[in-house]
């Protein structure tokens, strides 16, 4: 008897924790995110100097280029809701990202850039504001109608800044990986992990839909062009991205220890099932637009079916706060969300 | 044997969200103990329970009483060894906590048309405690003036010179109170619903105690730049952090630096840090010489250190939910939401409560240490 509560014992002294195992599993997938990121900030780069070195003969397009934002957006926005590590202490997320952008700032600030007549070099960038320093510079420069046709036909000053831009975003993300690949995942906090996808889930109703549906405003009148990502009209795709990292995350559809797992381990395994069920409703929905968010807005059938999706996502934060939070025994801060 | 343990020490700060990586390091969190007494701050468990609390300097949990409105600041009465703990807005409670008993002896309510804002401080005398009150049914900022007997009792109230007063103190002579007048007009009846955003006149203001006259007040350079809390040091320099209300993507000033008679001076944030603290200071805590300032982040997750000699920042600390502020002889202390109190500066410690994945609390905006 004694003998064998001993072996119990040490079988489970020697057995993985799954709460490190999970934690393991975080930073792998993060890892492989973030290296991802990075390698399509490359492709893009070296798009972007492809466009604009090919002589003026060739066709004025900007395809591959964009396809090439696409791509490295999409990255982005699979680890947009970390927000702890290198990207929080070098507060780099607005500089890869400069959204929401309520005032046009990133319109005003590129038209700056080009009237310069000195010549633009990852330098300057550097050293200018993180406006013009990320993706959403680059959006514009790629997608606007009032500066792509002048990239597409390779305006040397457009080719300069979009260069520069593109080698600027390749840099940070390239820091980026190279910083995390360096953490520990003992020195994780389960807190940090759980207080980012909370306050990403609420991001992703309020401000990239809620904003656009006109929650915020008085008259409630739906607004497109508060929609991230409208110019390239990826804004159901940014989403896409997010709740395709999100259900990575819960680890339903891979072999490596995800949250579904670690909520197993606990004893919790209902609470992972209604959340990967939450998720695929989400995605589910998300197929079913045809058209991008600012014009779904605009028509009384698509809108209610974006009102769905917003009662999703609020479904899926409750979920995570009221069942999720408790179930892993994690206390979270509040001063963030409610001080005074 | 050494090296270990700052290793074990440096991953424990890790563990805690504080980055050492910083080369500017002017704040360092080291492992000596602290000779500083009882943390009070006001917390909430997971379930939202509000809580009045006392953490001992080892870290153990003294007293934790609940409450049913949400507390805000601590004031010591050093006299009566009592904590005032007081409600923020819209509440209308102040709990006394006897601290040799660890008990909740009085809960005062607040006069009818009038709720607190979380703030207070005690006079120099300790006779008097002032709190910041909303005249909700005017408009008016006010200060409720409190008799310290057994009991505390309203005798009378004045003008805080502004709306939605926050934050006040007092200068070294114990004569004149330095008010953070934030200029948000909220009513209980729309809970806390700012009413009055085009309107909003937001000020710092320096009032006579004698005769209640306006010495000195500073207006920001924008009207939305909400300042909210303050501190202040021995030589009567008044450090205060702005909650600005407009776009998150403006670029305002986020710490004022201002002596009464003298022109104020204004903090901007690097852009990528403005950035990350999302227009919202919440705690100050300056230190005795006016040299440096710490102020929390919450939205940012981190503490910013500010030279208050070239009014620039001088430090960031990363730290989740980074909430409670308070310079004690020659170091700060400070708290976050995730129940984690710590120590910050030389000579000092690293402060645990228990680990952050055990402890079921997460401390609210402000501590004060006795």
């Amino acid at each position: 008897m004694g003998g064998a509560l001993l072996l119990l014992l040490c079988y489970g002294c020697e057995a993985p924790n799954p709460s490190a195992q999970w934690t393991i599993q975080v930073k792998e997938t993060l890892q492989n995110n973030y290296k991802a990121m990075h390698d399509s900030s490359a492709a893009l780069e070296a798009a972007v100097k492809e466009h604009c070195a090919i002589d003026a003969e060739q066709p004025a397009t900007l395809i591959s280029a964009q396809e090439a934002w696409r791509l490295t957006m999409a990255n982005w926005e699979a680890v947009q809701w970390a927000q702890f590590g290198p990207i929080l202490e070098n507060n780099d997320h607005w500089k890869i990202q400069f959204w929401p952008d309520k005032k046009n700032i990133v319109a005003r600030k590129v038209t700056s850039a080009l009237a310069s007549d000195d010549p633009i070099t990852v330098a300057t960038i550097t050293d200018a504001s993180v406006v013009v320093q990320g993706l959403s510079a680059l959006e514009l420069l790629l997608f606007d109608d009032k500066f792509a046709p002048k990239l597409a036909t390779k305006e040397a000053k457009l080719c300069e800044l979009t260069v520069a831009i593109a080698s600027r975003y390749e840099q940070t993300s390239a820091k980026i990986v190279a910083e995390w690949q360096d953490i520990n995942p003992a020195n994780l906090s389960q807190a940090d992990i759980l207080q980012s996808l909370l306050t990403h889930v609420e991001k992703i109703k309020i401000d990239k839909l809620g904003l656009v549906l006109g929650k915020k405003t008085r008259n409630q009148v739906a607004n497109g062009y508060f929609a991230e990502s409208w110019r390239s009209k990826q804004s159901f795709a940014n989403i896409q991205a997010n709740f395709f990292a999100i259900k990575a995350l819960l680890g339903a559809n891979h072999s490596g220890f995800g949250l579904a797992k670690y909520l197993n381990a606990l004893g919790h395994p209902e609470v992972a099932d209604a959340l990967v069920t939450k998720v695929d409703a989400i995605l589910t929905t998300l197929e079913t637009f045809q058209q991008p968010l600012m014009i779904a807005v605009k028509d009384p059938e698509s809108k209610s079916q974006v009102e769905i999706l917003y009662q999703q996502i609020e479904q899926f934060n409750e979920q995570l706060r009221n069942d999720l939070v408790p179930a892993l025994g994690i206390a979270l801060g509040f001063n963030a969300n409610d001080g005074d | 044997m050494l090296m270990m343990e700052t290793d074990i020490f440096r991953r424990s700060l890790l563990k805690m969200g504080l980055a050492l990586s910083v080369s500017s390091l002017l704040v360092s969190c080291q492992q000596s103990p602290t000779k500083q007494g009882l943390v009070l701050s006001g917390c909430d468990d997971r379930s939202g329970q509000h809580y009045l609390a006392g953490v001992s300097a080892k870290g153990e949990l003294v007293f934790q009483i609940p409450v049913p409105q949400r507390v805000h600041d601590i004031v010591y009465l050093k006299a009566k060894n009592r904590a005032v703990f007081v409600a923020r807005r819209p509440g209308n409670h102040l709990y006394v906590v006897d601290l040799n008993s660890n008990l909740l002896v009085e809960t005062v309510t607040g006069a009818p048309g009038r709720h607190f804002y979380g703030h207070g401080v005690v006079s120099n005398d300790q006779q008097w405690l002032y709190v910041t009150e909303n005249d909700f049914n005017h408009n008016l900022g006010k200060v409720g003036v409190y008799r310290i007997g057994d009991t505390l009792k309203k005798e009378t109230e004045f003008a805080s010179h502004g709306i939605g007063p926050h934050q006040l103190t007092l200068e070294s002579k114990g004569d004149i109170l330095v008010i953070a007048n934030g200029g948000l007009q909220t009513h209980p009846e729309s809970g806390r619903k700012v009413l009055n955003l085009d309107s909003m006149a937001p000020n710092l203001s320096y009032l006579s105690l004698s005769t209640g006259a306006l010495l000195d007040q500073v207006t920001p350079p924008n009207h939305l730049m909400s300042i909210r809390h303050l501190d202040i040091a021995s030589n009567d320099r008044v450090v205060a952090g702005i909650q600005y209300q407009g776009q998150l993507t403006d670029l305002v000033p986020s710490v004022l630096v201002h002596k009464r008679g003298e022109t104020a001076r204004w903090i901007s944030f690097p852009e990528t840090l403005q950035l990350s603290v999302k227009q919202y200071i919440a705690s100050v805590a300056v230190n005795n010489d006016a040299r440096l300032a710490v102020v929390s982040c919450p939205r940012g997750n981190r503490f910013v250190v500010c030279d208050l000699t070239s009014h620039s920042v001088a430090q960031e600390i990363p730290c989740r939910d980074a909430a409670g502020l308070r310079f004690v002889t020659d170091h700060w202390v400070g708290s976050n939401g995730e129940g984690d109190v710590m120590s910050m500066g030389a000579g000092a410690s690293l402060l645990a409560v228990k680990d952050q994945h055990n402890v079921p609390l997460r401390w609210d905006n402000h501590l004060t240490v006795i």
